[in-house]
């Protein structure tokens, strides 16, 4: 095989090597590997000429071309490449031209590429393995052990063939400087390399274990120390020695093999710091496949942080530095380090903290889980995270917002992987299975970093990956035509939200700067499109849309009204949209509120004829006034009725206050007289316009918004007012009436009118001195328009309506009783007749509460002195005013008139109450006995109490009272019943056995329902007596108890019986329900039951019988069989079932009609019997049960040990063993000496900290007590010995459904 | 539609640069400024002029040689209860038109007055002439074409008898002031702070050069 060929090269000595690796190779499946079956072995030089390596010399730029895709594909038939490296074999893949790479830049280096390729042709170098790179070099160390040394215009300068024999270069790597490179190879040596010329400086062959190939060379911060590790698993430290002149190296075990094994290791390199307070340390993080171990490694060696790893075995781990800045918490900036560490497809971060002086810690920051298996993760800046998964797509993540940005399709670049260098198949292949997996797809030294760019090594290509600055991104999506993702773009770098940002450089606001002049040259050739582009309207509407957008978050006005404006401002339907795009940022302040004026006029006229009034309003009222064309905006306004915006204009841009009302409130008025009925929604409008413009005016506030500026205020008011108090309006005709602008402000809304106008008075014009004379003169007009000399006909255009007249007269009367105005007594006299008088027509209820609120005012202030009592008390009866009634009796003392009026008023009903309690004993006896039958209907229990604590000697006079009324004197005599029955704490009520009994009359008058119930409980009656009411009522049920109370059982059964026969038959005649029949057998089994064997209990059953045999009916018989078994129920409990048996059995029935009558019955006793030795047997085997558990538990309890947790008594503090007497130990653990417990003996301490602790009973002098030591007894219900089995009550009824 | 984009002036001159100015007409009421500033924008003259609210905005573009002069023009309103909104047109102007009436002392007496404001508190750069307006009633005529003359020529203002009705000397005055108004440096937009705009090439959309008015 090709093997051989490969192999020929070498010595003999390596000849077994590559017999060893034959052997592997031989398994492989030439299918599986697509390796083409040859009949004869090719050379080398015949695959190596094979035209397919030609293709190298493609584009230099953006690829996307077929050159990378047949490098790849060639790889796979080259067989050489099984053994060395391992590619993925993707060889045929449609390539799909991705719409990404907008941010990353993916560039092959040619010059590189076709020396790499010339190499493997021309002198056999084997494919590329590995490359590095430092100061201006860039290194590539191929298959068969060559190092090609390239400088920055990617020509060959050196190529080092010294270690030929030594297998495949494995790793590469740098010193700072880029003055040496250090090279591993596959079998183990490792060579010191002077970068100018390529030529050896020292060969270390003995710094790690034979056998073993060289993974990993890494430089630290110190050129004298270095870092390897080997297939083995182990890591070295090398120290470089110059001994007189002769250059050596000491190698030094940090991490054997044997605990794990290293498969990527990664020093920190803080060279390029000017100072650091990490320099003095040097850091080295190793991953193994089980954690990443990070290490101090100078000036102490130390770990500083293990981290757990987890995956899938196929995962190399990874590990990456870069130095991030990092905002503190107290806004301090620091350059601190950050590891990336990953495996499979968890990526974690952890932050190096080094407080001053302190230790090295490593903080973790956070965790990232990908969607993939990462193969290679490198950082490409502070922000940005390049990784490569599996599948060979480089994914360039953000790592603040964590969220992937790109994916490239890396499948081209033919990846060379270290498999065969982590097989060790150069070295014997001694190693792990966990290693040779994990380097399946381990690239450490094929996929770097040098500064922001990636380097991915091809097997015979090089290629770059960096991010292109941010100009070029803007570039090449507008070189796209993308312009709307173009400017989002530049939108966040202006913002300073872009993500993955190269290039923009300076402080904050100098970013900014330079980021908008870019983004407005991509607008501006976003505009031009509008030129250019004949497609369809729509588009075009979206690109004006769009460029206005950005104009205005760019804060370009100057491009926004300039060239975009003169581009759209030729069509109309550009226009149209570029005018529409204005509104909103207009209104929500992101745009200022200035266009230009020739802008803005066109605004307005385009609003004008799309009718969009309401947004027209809007802008009109928000736009600077000087860019507005007045005379177009008013005549405009005028039209269509845009009041606020009309009133804006007048008061801001002429200053003027009081046009307005003069002009406004005629047109107002002319719109109510038109139409008399309802107003329209125009003159709504308008009139809530002027309302609150006068209210803001008054207010000293701006109108539809905002403050007037400085010393405006002062003359707004007095000229708002001067205005509505003007005597006639400027057009006035002779017939107008004085005032016409109030009149018609309140015909428009009263009410709020009359609010406008209080919160006036609030200001301080109207409350200093002056203001009250102003508020007096505002008060005197507002009555002569509501109450004109001469009255006027409702068809009169000023006629005020009586609701508005006494909306106006409750705001005077509020005014009056706050004593900020006075009114003449004649004046006040007839206002309180209108507002009295007025109130019996139909006026809602809320108006009338109003004016009786604004009377109570009036006569709480004093201000009716004038007007007789009577005369009020006249007029507030009739109406309706009880409050103010009450008001004025209250003043006369006259309490019986004052509970009535509160009786009258229902809202007043719970006051009533507190109010009676607070009255004198003897006027309360007054008022009580005068409105008894009011107080009972109102709240019977309260007045029971009220009575019950206050007149208990009058309680008897009250019921007098009440004779008439039974109902009240029942709810009465009940309530306060009830307060006897449950005693509230501080009264002690006694109800004589008079009223007892008549409580008993009424209940069977009244509710014969509850009497069984009242006669069972206390009702402290006479029995006697309470027999007699209760014969005369007819009330049997009750009746039967009564005679039970009295001893007559034979009585009580016989009523009893009566009514039960009565039932049944009723039943049988379907009158009844079946619950009444087997209500009254309950009642009358139950009496037999209490009577005891006093009662001859046969007639109950032979009445049951009787119906069985007597009926046919299915539903009877059914009936009896339960009445029946309800019978035996109660009867089983007290007598013998012999004897029920003997009864039966010496029962005429049972003699001398057939057994089948009785069988039944006989039937069931025997079921019962047997039913209650069942319940006896299973009860006994459950009592036992019970006892068996509670004895083991006892025991257990006993049996467990209890230890003192103190040696010392922790209420003397001795020692425990220092006693006298004894110790108790509780359960709780704490034990004390016998005589520092007192009494009761109880734990201290649990009392102390649990608040309770259980009370020692079984002191017993021993030394060892039992807390709470339970006696063993049987439960209580066994104590007694005897056992002999009772029958319990009966309980609910077994179900014995069907035996009957 | 298609070739819309090609910056198409209204006068056809599609060379040369644009200049922007702001020029506002003041005067007592019913002397004719609404009448002077229709008939120069849209040629036309209407018998009875509705008299003007607040202020009224039009604009206007002249060619000047290988310039185009866009007007602004504010139409103030002349009833003295707008007095107050004056200063807020004139204060930005390059430009005023003090307009009386030939036929009307007293408007003349006014028209000093304003031209008195405007030396006392617009720009100093201003332009402002003197139309006495309505010369087609010199039957009736008051003020006399010299004393006004006089006047002019003390105040250093550009002065024509006009006359919106038949157009006489409308369009000369304001070209006379276009050509009168610096056209070459930035005073005239930098002065008002976004009043009078920017001047840019005709051919901007050629790799905008962001120098504005050479």
């Amino acid at each position: 095989m090709a093997e051989n060929g490969l192999g020929s090269d070498a010595g003999s000595q390596e000849y077994l090597a590559t017999e060893v690796i034959n052997l592997d190779i031989e398994e492989l499946d030439n299918t599986e590997y697509a390796i083409p079956a040859v009949e004869e072995l090719p050379s080398l030089e015949s695959i190596l000429t094979e035209p397919d390596c030609t293709s190298l010399s493609g584009t230099d730029d953006d690829f996307g071309l077929t050159p990378g895709e047949k490098l790849g594909s060639s790889e796979t038939t080259s067989v050489g490449s099984h053994l060395s490296l391992n590619s993925l074999n993707k060889s045929n893949k449609a390539s799909q031209p991705t719409s990404s790479g907008a941010i990353l830049r993916h560039v092959i280096l040619k010059g590189i590429s076709s020396q790499i390729v010339s190499a493997s042709e021309k002198v056999n170098a084997g494919l590329a393995s590995a490359v590095a790179a430092g100061g201006n070099m860039l290194v590539v160390g191929t298959s068969h052990g060559l190092v090609l040394g390239f400088d920055s215009s990617q020509t060959l300068r050196w190529c080092d063939q010294e270690a030929r024999h030594q297998g495949s270069v494995s790793a590469l790597c740098f010193n700072y400087d880029g003055s040496r490179i250090l090279a591993g190879f596959a079998r183990g040596h490792i060579l010191m390399l002077d970068s100018s010329n390529g030529k050896v400086l020292r060969t270390l062959t003995d710094v790690h274990p034979l056998d073993t190939a060289v993974l990993h060379v890494k430089f630290t911060d110190s050129p004298k120390v270095a870092l390897c590790s080997d297939s083995g698993g182990s890591v070295f430290e090398l120290n470089f020695t110059r001994v007189m002149g002769v250059r050596g190296c000491d190698s030094r075990c940090l991490f054997s093999g044997s605990r794990g094994e290293v498969c990527t290791l990664e020093p920190l390199l803080l060279n390029h710091l000017p100072s650091h307070a990490l320099k003095n340390y040097t850091l080295v993080a190793m991953a193994t496949l089980s954690k990443v171990i990070v290490v101090c490694i100078r000036p102490r060696m130390r770990v500083v942080l293990t981290h757990p790893l987890s995956g899938a075995s196929i995962a190399p781990p990874q590990l990456s530095w870069q130095l991030v800045v990092i905002q503190a918490a107290d806004a301090s900036r620091v350059i601190d380090p950050v590891l990336a560490l990953a495996r499979d497809d968890v990526v974690h971060f952890y932050q190096v903290c080094t407080e001053a002086g302190s230790r090295i810690k490593l903080s973790p920051l956070r965790r990232m889980t990908l969607p993939y298996t990462i193969s290679n993760l490198r950082w490409l800046n502070p922000r940005s995270l390049a990784v490569l998964d599996t599948q060979e797509r480089l994914h360039l993540l953000d790592v603040r917002a964590q969220d992937n940005l790109e994916t490239l399709d890396m499948s081209r670049v033919g990846i060379s992987y270290a498999s065969s260098h982590f097989k060790g198949l150069s070295t014997g292949g001694n190693v792990s299975k966990a290693m040779a997996l994990a380097g399946e797809r381990a690239c450490y030294n094929t996929v770097v970093t040098f500064g922001t760019q990636l380097l991915l090594l091809g097997t015979k290509s090089l290629h770059v990956v960096c991010i292109r600055t941010w100009t070029e991104r803007l570039r090449h999506l507008t070189m796209q035509r993308r312009y709307p993702e173009a400017l989002a773009l530049g939108l966040s770098f202006y913002q300073d939200k872009g993500k993955a940002v190269v290039g923009l450089r300076g402080s904050k606001q100098r970013r900014k700067q330079i980021a908008r002049d870019k983004v407005c040259q991509v607008l501006i050739q976003y505009m031009e499109e509008l030129n250019h582009c004949v497609a369809d309207e729509n588009s075009e509407f979206e690109i004006v849309t769009i460029c206005v957008d950005y104009c205005i978050q760019l804060e370009n006005t100057d491009l926004l009204f300039g060239k975009l404006w003169d581009l759209v401002s030729e069509s109309e339907g550009l226009k149209a949209s570029y005018l529409h795009a204005l509104e909103s940022p207009l209104l929500d302040g992101s745009l200022r509120p200035r266009l230009p004026p020739l802008i803005a006029q066109q605004l307005v006229t385009l609003y004008d004829q799309e009718d969009k009034v309401d947004s027209l309003q809007a802008i009109i009222v928000l736009l600077d006034v000087d860019c507005l064309d007045i005379h177009q905006v008013t005549t405009l306004c005028r039209q269509r009725g845009l009041w606020e915006a009309l009133i804006h204009l007048q008061t801001t841009a002429l200053g003027d206050f009081t046009a307005s009302i003069h002009q406004l409130v005629p047109i107002l008025q002319s719109m109510l007289t038109n139409s008399k009925d309802s107003l329209t929604r125009d003159s709504i409008q308008l009139g809530n316009a002027l309302l609150v413009y006068a209210s803001c005016c008054l207010a000293g506030r701006g109108f539809p918004r905002d403050e007037l500026p400085e010393g405006m205020s002062q003359r707004a008011k007095t000229d708002v007012l001067r205005a509505l108090l003007s005597q006639h309006s400027s057009l006035a005709n002779d017939t107008e009436r004085q005032y016409p602008y109030l009149r018609t402000l309140l015909q428009f809304d009263a009410k709020g009118f009359l609010d406008v106008i209080a919160i006036a008075f609030q200001e301080p014009e109207f409350t200093s001195e002056m203001g009250l004379r102003q508020r007096q003169r505002l008060i005197d007009i507002l009555l002569n328009i509501v109450m004109p000399s001469t009255p006027l006909s409702p068809r009169n255009p000023d006629y005020i309506t009586d609701e508005q007249r006494n909306l106006v007269l409750i705001f005077i009367a509020n005014e009056v009783a706050e004593n900020t105005v006075n009114l003449e007594p004649s004046m006040l006299n007839k206002m309180i007749e209108i507002l009295c008088t007025d109130s019996n027509m139909g006026s809602s209820h809320e108006l009338k509460t109003d004016k009786e609120n604004a009377i109570l005012g009036l006569l709480r202030s004093k201000k009716l002195r004038n007007i007789s009592d009577n005369t009020l008390l006249n007029l507030a009866e009739r109406a309706n005013f009880m409050r103010v009634a009450e008001l004025l009796y209250s003043a006369r003392e006259d309490w019986i008139a004052v509970c009535k009026c509160m009786i009258l008023h229902p809202s007043r009903h719970h006051d009533i109450w507190v109010w009676l309690k607070h009255l004198s004993p003897n006027s309360l006896q007054l008022v009580v006995m005068a409105n008894a039958e009011a107080l009972v209907g109102i709240n019977a229990n309260q007045f029971a109490i009220l009575i019950a604590t206050h007149l208990q000697t009058k309680v008897s006079e009250i019921l007098q009272i009440l004779e008439n009324t039974p109902t009240l004197q029942y709810t009465l005599l009940e309530a306060l019943y009830q307060i006897v029955q449950y005693k509230e704490e501080d009264i002690t009520l006694e109800l004589t056995t008079e009223m007892l009994e008549k409580y008993l009359e009424l209940m069977c008058e009244l509710q014969p329902d509850h009497v069984v119930e009242h006669i069972q409980g206390f009702h402290g009656c006479r029995l006697n007596q309470a027999l007699q009411i209760v014969q005369k009522a007819n009330h049997k049920d009750a009746e039967a108890v009564m005679l039970e109370k009295l001893g007559n059982y034979q009585d009580a059964f016989d009523i009893l019986l009566k009514e039960f026969q009565n039932n049944l038959e009723l039943y049988c005649r379907n009158k009844v329900s079946e619950n009444a029949s087997i209500h009254s057998a309950i009642q009358l089994a139950g009496i037999c039951r209490r009577s005891a064997g006093n009662l001859d209990w046969m007639p109950l059953v032979e009445t049951i019988l009787q119906t069985h045999s007597n009926s046919n009916d299915e539903k009877v018989e059914k009936l009896s069989g339960k009445l029946l078994r309800i019978a035996l129920e109660f009867l089983s409990g007290t007598t013998a079932l012999s004897t029920v048996l003997e009864q039966i059995l010496k029962h005429p029935l049972a003699t001398s009609g057939t057994i089948g009558d009785i069988r039944q019955l006989l039937s069931g006793v025997l079921t019962h019997s047997r039913y209650e030795q069942t319940l006896v047997e299973t009860t006994a085997r459950l009592v036992s049960l019970e006892l068996h558990k509670a004895l083991k538990k006892s025991l257990r309890d006993a049996g467990r040990a209890c230890a003192s947790v103190s040696v010392v008594c922790p209420i003397c503090r001795h020692l425990l063993s220092q006693c006298t007497e004894y110790i108790v130990v509780f359960s709780c653990g704490h034990s004390f000496h016998l005589e520092c417990l007192g009494e009761p003996k109880s734990c201290y301490k649990c009392l102390k900290s649990k608040g309770w602790a259980p009370i020692v009973t079984n002191v017993t002098h021993t030394t060892k007590s039992f807390h709470e030591h339970k006696q063993i007894l049987p439960p209580e219900f066994m104590r007694n010995k005897d056992l002999s089995l009772r029958l319990a009550p009966p309980t609910s009824l077994p179900d014995l459904e069907g035996i009957f | 539609m298609a070739n819309r984009g090609t910056a198409q002036r209204p006068n056809g001159s599609t060379q040369g640069k644009i200049c922007q100015f702001k020029l506002v007409l003041l005067g007592e009421s019913a002397v004719g400024k609404s009448s002077l500033v229709l008939r120069f924008v849209k040629g036309q003259f209407h018998e009875y002029q509705e008299s003007t609210i607040g202020a009224a905005f039009l604009t206007q573009t002249v060619c000047l040689d290988d310039t185009t002069v866009k007007f602004e023009i504010w139409d103030t309103a002349g009833q003295e209860r707008y007095h107050s909104l004056a200063p807020m047109y004139y204060r930005g102007a390059q430009a005023a038109i003090v307009v009386y009436d030939i036929t009307n002392q007293d408007t003349f007496v006014r028209a000093q007055t304003w031209v008195k404001e405007l030396q006392r508190q617009a720009s100093p750069s201003i332009v402002i002439a003197l139309a006495g307006n309505k010369a087609d009633l010199s039957n009736k005529r008051v003020v006399e074409f010299d004393e006004a003359q006089t006047y002019a020529d003390e105040n250093g203002l550009l002065f024509m008898e006009t006359s919106a009705k038949t157009a006489m000397n409308v369009n000369d005055i304001f070209l006379a002031i276009a050509k009168k108004l610096p056209k070459n440096e930035q005073s005239g937009s930098a002065s008002t702070s976004g009043q009078g705009r920017r001047l840019v090439e005709t051919e901007g959309q050629k790799a905008a050069t962001g120098n504005c008015c050479k």
